[in-house]
């Protein structure tokens, strides 16, 4: 595969100030973001690039392990950071959401489908493990804000239920329908159009590898089934796990929007 | 039977409900009546747990603690104020109200429309969009859906609200008919003289 050298990459980061000038005509107030963004991408990127190298050099089983564990903090971070809801109540849903979904999907994957001797194998744990962990991501937050919003726009409905004998479960059950609707739309319209309106990375990414065009369909393929069924399980576990710091022993909804 | 016994109930440290005590016998159907504020409200809500009260509330003989409200609430059949529904028809609503685990009685859509017959329903409502109907007959299809299961209690909120009074009269007498062929308590409440005054007892609330 052809490298990028670093004029290159200095020509590619030029393009850059297109949008920027157009930003700045217009007077949108985002070249400063747009400006940081940029730079803190840059940094994160090379600062990663080195330590996977490190890391895949290594290559020892725990580390890598540890490695998810990490990463898996740092999703949880991000995550509490971006919901409305109080974090001590999420901390521990949003962790054992990611880890189930990543570790038993992410498993399957590299040990059924790819048929791995070593499922730890740095080259291919930790990319997946970190290709669904940030799916999750954006599915957990999406859908449990919409979850708690939904119950309290509805609350009358839910209490309704509830006076008519409904368990927790039931009775917030429409409103999870309208979470995990609202979270798994764009995945489904997105699998729907892939390869005629949008050209996935992972394909074009094994495209530019090497790789023939079938085994980039088939890995593309399957990275979509897995970041979507990781996406929720993940969900569910988290939603089973805060259900119990939502409502109280007498069903009733126990946190403020 | 439903007891309720020296019931306080507190909203922000302001005494909404003190001492109060009532008694609504099986087959009888009693209203509480009063303004709003008055906490006639406050008292269904916190029949079905959703509030905290200081006092007793029993039904039959077991008496209501938040550990066995769930179970407890099974029992009961609740008409809340606000009957809009986000379902989007009449059938979906009915499907989703009376598919809970708690309602165990057989039902099908002549079941329904036998009961919208004492309730002055017509049947084609059946499939009708929730966001059609008028407020009147989403009260009045959500009697029937929940008096369909067969419970021991059945509390509504201000049934007739938007009903006039002929109207209010037919489901008054819809209630007496359940309650006369279940021989459950009816316990409502109404800010409606009329109302009032077609139940078994009417018990006066006041504003604090």
């Amino acid at each position: 595969m052809t490298s990028i050298s670093l004029l290159g990459l200095a020509l590619g980061l030029l393009l850059m100030l297109i949008p920027l000038l157009i930003f700045s005509r217009l007077r949108v107030p985002l070249v400063h973001s747009t400006l940081q963004g940029l730079i803190r991408m840059i940094v994160q990127l090379y600062l990663v690039g080195l330590y996977l190298q490190y890391l895949f050099q290594l290559d020892r089983w725990w580390i890598n392990l540890l490695w998810a564990l990490i990463m898996t903090c740092v999703a949880t971070g991000t995550a509490l950071q971006r919901t409305r809801l109080r974090p001590s109540m999420l901390a521990v849903p949003f962790f054992a959401g990611f880890l189930v979904g990543g570790i038993l999907v992410g498993f399957y994957f590299l040990a059924c489908i790819l048929q791995l001797d070593n499922i730890f194998e740095a080259q291919y744990f930790i990319p997946i493990f970190g290709l669904l962990l940030g799916n999750m991501l954006g599915v957990n937050i999406l859908a449990l804000d919409t979850f708690v919003d939904s119950l309290h726009r509805g609350r009358h409905f839910y209490y309704c239920l509830l006076g008519n004998g409904a368990t927790t479960w039931e009775a917030s059950l429409p409103s999870l329908r309208s979470a995990i609707q609202k979270a798994f739309n764009p995945c489904i319209a997105n699998m729907a159009v892939m390869g005629l309106v949008s050209m996935p990375g992972t394909m074009i990414g094994q495209i530019l590898g090497g790789s023939s065009p079938a085994t980039a369909i088939r890995y593309q393929m399957m990275i979509v089934i897995i970041t979507f069924v990781a996406s929720i399980i993940s969900l569910l576990t988290t939603l089973l796990l805060v259900r119990s710091r939502l409502f109280d022993q007498q069903g009733r909804i126990t946190i403020k929007s | 039977m439903l007891t309720i016994q020296n019931l306080n109930i507190t909203f922000d440290t302001k005494a909404l409900v003190t001492d109060f005590s009532l008694e609504v016998a099986d087959g009888e159907i009693v209203c509480l009546r009063g303004e709003s504020g008055c906490g006639k409200t406050s008292i269904l809500r916190a029949i079905l747990g959703f509030i905290d009260y200081q006092g007793t509330i029993s039904l039959d003989s077991n008496i209501l603690t938040p550990s066995n409200i769930s179970t407890m609430r099974q029992q009961m059949a609740y008409v809340p104020q606000d009957t809009l529904m986000p379902y989007d028809t009449v059938r979906d609503m009915i499907q989703g109200i009376l598919s809970l685990r708690a309602n165990t009685t057989p039902w099908d859509s002549h079941s329904i429309m036998h009961e919208w017959s004492y309730l002055d329903l017509d049947d084609s409502l059946y499939e009708s969009p929730v966001s059609q109907l008028s407020g009147g007959q989403r009260q009045r299809i959500m009697l029937s859906i929940v008096a369909l299961p067969w419970k021991k209690l059945l509390l509504l909120d201000e049934p007739t609200s938007a009903l006039d009074d002929h109207t209010a009269s037919l489901v008054a007498n819809y209630l007496h008919r359940l309650a006369q062929q279940r021989n459950i308590p009816i316990l409502a409440v109404s800010h409606s003289a009329h109302f009032a005054s077609l139940c078994d007892k009417e018990v006066g609330l006041g504003v604090r």
